[in-house]
């Protein structure tokens, strides 16, 4: 399987055989509080379908997201609003990109709340809130392949570029877990900014980026010895969440939550590059860029909408509704030309 | 008058030259300054809350309505009581005589069964008293003072946030706790509200007006929306506007090897006062100790040092348990414990 960043550069420069010039692209919002998924056309900046992940909106609420290394698979974390223990609700469920249909649900363990996926596409892993735990799934049977302990209110997840590390943030806490996935085993625990929210890998995956929301600031690890080398500031008032990074690795976007802002921080020197306010919506939860790394969008949580970004100018260029209470937001890869 | 530690805040800016105002950026960082102060402070305000939880539900709204949960309010009012108790007695041991007569009454009414209003109600204004004479109104740094206490009433386990998500799960006295909190809340906002500029103003309002739409009136609306973590959010982002507002670091666990330091300060402060005999100081400042413990740094120990985490907890239960006999025996060991779990989160 060709991983998702490889494939898109290779769009971009037109050269992949068999997907000609046309390879597009949909956007995937989770709708916490419809217990639903947002299909948007970036092209015609309008939300065009929902998926329902429940007819219970109110007591089963969409979080996390992520997408399959060829962008045809979009996975949801699915619970209920009750964060103590594992109840029927918890899942993780699988969408295919070409039909927007429920391709699989996987039974995942206690409240998972943000899903990532192992670079060959052959595990997943969630964050399990309410039982303080990491969980591994196979991706074609939903077999578990391990479960570890993690710090207290389990959220960010992420698998190295490599598939060799997974890290894992712990918001109480204020904690990653670094998990080996040759021997399936926890390697350590170390201490990050305060409440850490999301976490993810630098494309060699030589450095991560944790995002602390209470502490203002992005956490840089050191992969090879996981330990914390840097720590960007992001402003009194940030209150950083989820993240991306452009194609090329060379920006960090990172959703300012209560603050209403995107950061742009440059991964080269570690500092804030640009901050969007003007015309955001508001409580921007999460954070994509589009496969050519040109536009940027945000879910946003208070105001359930999606803020389009235009990266030349950083500045938002629009709003596209979606359903109420957006959590995450990730991109399916859409073969137009078949 | 209030035990605001100077020695201590003192003692922690020459340790701490990165502490939390230099690594949040805030100009003032008021429970890093004054956590003895403050958590006095918060231990009043959940007593209040709580006391007039009590008196709400022997009205005729709450009639028939199992009152176990009010019971567990008394419990926690006797043991809020020790975090203060001696502070009080050193400024105005009157009103810490009738305190204690007052929660003496409510036990009482509450083992017989009794409507619990009239002794309740006299905790609020007891409560209200101690106040008066442990927090000096028209000090310099009251603003500051004021926005923690907030952040305090918003955020902490029986405050706005946390209250709502009981309540959304059935619980009436956990509503009537959210309620009285965030009626505390908007008092000290109307307070406050002069130093913010007219969109923090306005931000400010629209996140009250947010909270109040999830608590309506004095009893709870037939049907909650099902979402615990509702209140979390709007309470967080006014925390957030009140530290701008105020230009102060409002989360006590900010920084967390200042938070670490500073229980080792206070219990050695209470470990010293057993020693020297004080019981009633010693006691206190380790209650303290434990409560900013809890609060702050326990959840990452457990994670990061197990070991030092029960270590700790065990220390700190033992000293307070046992006097100042215990107190030299255990102290050395708690003291360096907490120690080690500084250089835990050093490393």
């Amino acid at each position: 399987m060709i991983p998702l960043r490889h494939l898109l550069l290779a769009v971009a420069a037109g050269s992949v055989a068999g997907m000609g010039q046309a390879a597009g692209y949909r956007v995937y919002v989770s709708d916490e509080y419809n217990a639903a998924i947002s299909i948007i056309d970036p092209d015609r900046g309008a939300q065009t379908g929902t998926i329902e992940i429940s007819g219970r909106p109110g007591d089963v609420r969409p979080r996390g997201l992520a997408v399959s290394p060829d962008g045809k698979t979009i996975f949801v974390s699915v619970s209920d609003f009750l964060p103590r223990a594992e109840s029927p609700e918890d899942a993780i469920v699988a969408i295919d990109v070409a039909t927007n249909q429920v391709t699989a649900t996987y039974r995942a363990g206690g409240n998972p709340e943000r899903v990532a996926i192992s670079p060959d596409g052959r595990q997943i892993w969630a964050s399990l809130e309410a039982t303080a735990q990491a969980v591994a799934l196979d991706a074609a049977t939903g077999t578990q392949l391990g479960i570890f302990p993690t710090g207290i209110e389990t959220e960010g997840i992420a698998v190295s570029p490599d598939g060799q590390i997974v890290y894992v943030t712990a918001e109480t806490s204020h904690t990653v877990t670094v998990i080996r996935t040759s021997d399936m085993t926890v390697v350590t625990h170390l201490l990050v900014g305060n409440r850490p929210r999301d976490v993810i890998f630098s494309r060699d995956g030589q450095r991560a980026y944790v995002s602390a929301e209470i502490g203002g600031t992005i956490s840089v690890i050191d992969v090879p010895s996981h330990e914390v080398v840097a720590t960007v500031n992001l402003g009194l008032d940030a209150r950083p969440v989820g993240m991306d990074l452009d194609p090329e690795g060379k920006f960090l976007y990172v959703a300012g939550g209560g603050t209403s802002a995107i950061y742009v921080v440059d991964t080269e020197t570690d500092r804030v590059a640009h901050v969007i306010k003007e015309k955001m919506g508001r409580r921007p939860w999460d954070v994509v860029l589009s496969p050519d790394g040109r536009k940027a969008f945000t879910a946003n949580g208070l105001s359930d909408s999606v803020s389009v970004i235009d990266t030349d100018c950083m500045c938002v260029t629009g709003q596209i509704p979606a359903g109420r209470g957006p959590h995450s937001v990730r991109v399916g890869v859409v073969d137009v030309a078949n | 008058m209030l035990r605001i530690d100077p020695l201590t805040g003192f003692a922690l800016a020459l340790l701490l030259p990165c502490g939390a105002d230099a690594q949040s950026g805030y100009a003032a960082a008021p429970f890093r300054d004054m956590p003895v102060a403050l958590a006095q402070a918060a231990a009043l305000e959940r007593m209040k809350v709580a006391a007039q939880v009590m008196v709400a539900m022997s009205g005729s709204a709450y009639a028939g309505i199992d009152d176990t949960e009010a019971g567990q309010d008394d419990d926690g009012l006797r043991a809020g009581v020790g975090l203060f108790r001696s502070s009080l007695a050193a400024v105005a041991p009157d009103i810490g005589e009738r305190l204690d007569r007052a929660l003496e009454a409510l036990a009482e009414t509450a083992e017989q069964g009794a409507p619990p209003a009239g002794p309740a109600q006299d905790v609020v204004d007891l409560a209200r008293q101690a106040e008066r004479a442990l927090l000096t109104p028209d000090r310099p740094d009251a603003p500051q003072v004021e926005a923690a206490l907030m952040a305090s009433l918003l955020l902490d386990e029986g405050g706005v946030a946390e209250s709502y998500a009981e309540a959304v799960q059935g619980d009436p006295a956990a509503y009537l706790a959210g309620w009285f909190a965030l009626a505390r809340v908007n008092a000290l906002w109307r307070g406050l509200a002069g130093h913010a500029t007219p969109q923090q103003s306005a931000e400010a309002e629209a996140m009250l007006a947010m909270l109040g739409d999830l608590f309506p009136g004095e009893s709870p609306p037939p049907q909650m929306a099902a979402y615990p973590e509702q209140a979390e959010a709007p309470a967080q982002q006014l925390v957030g506007l009140l530290e701008t507002i105020v230009d102060a670091d409002l989360y006590p666990d900010r920084d967390l090897v200042g938070a670490v330091a500073r229980v080792r300060d206070i219990a050695a402060e209470g470990c010293a006062d057993l020693a020297a005999g004080d019981a009633g100081a010693g006691r206190e400042m380790l209650m303290i100790a434990t409560a900013l413990y809890d609060r702050t740094v326990a959840e990452t120990l457990a994670v990061l040092a197990p070991d030092l985490r029960v270590a700790i907890a065990q220390g700190l239960q033992a000293v307070r348990a046992g006097g100042s006999t215990a107190a030299v025996r255990v102290c050395p060991d708690l003291l360096d414990a907490l120690a080690a779990g500084r250089e835990a989160f050093e490393s």
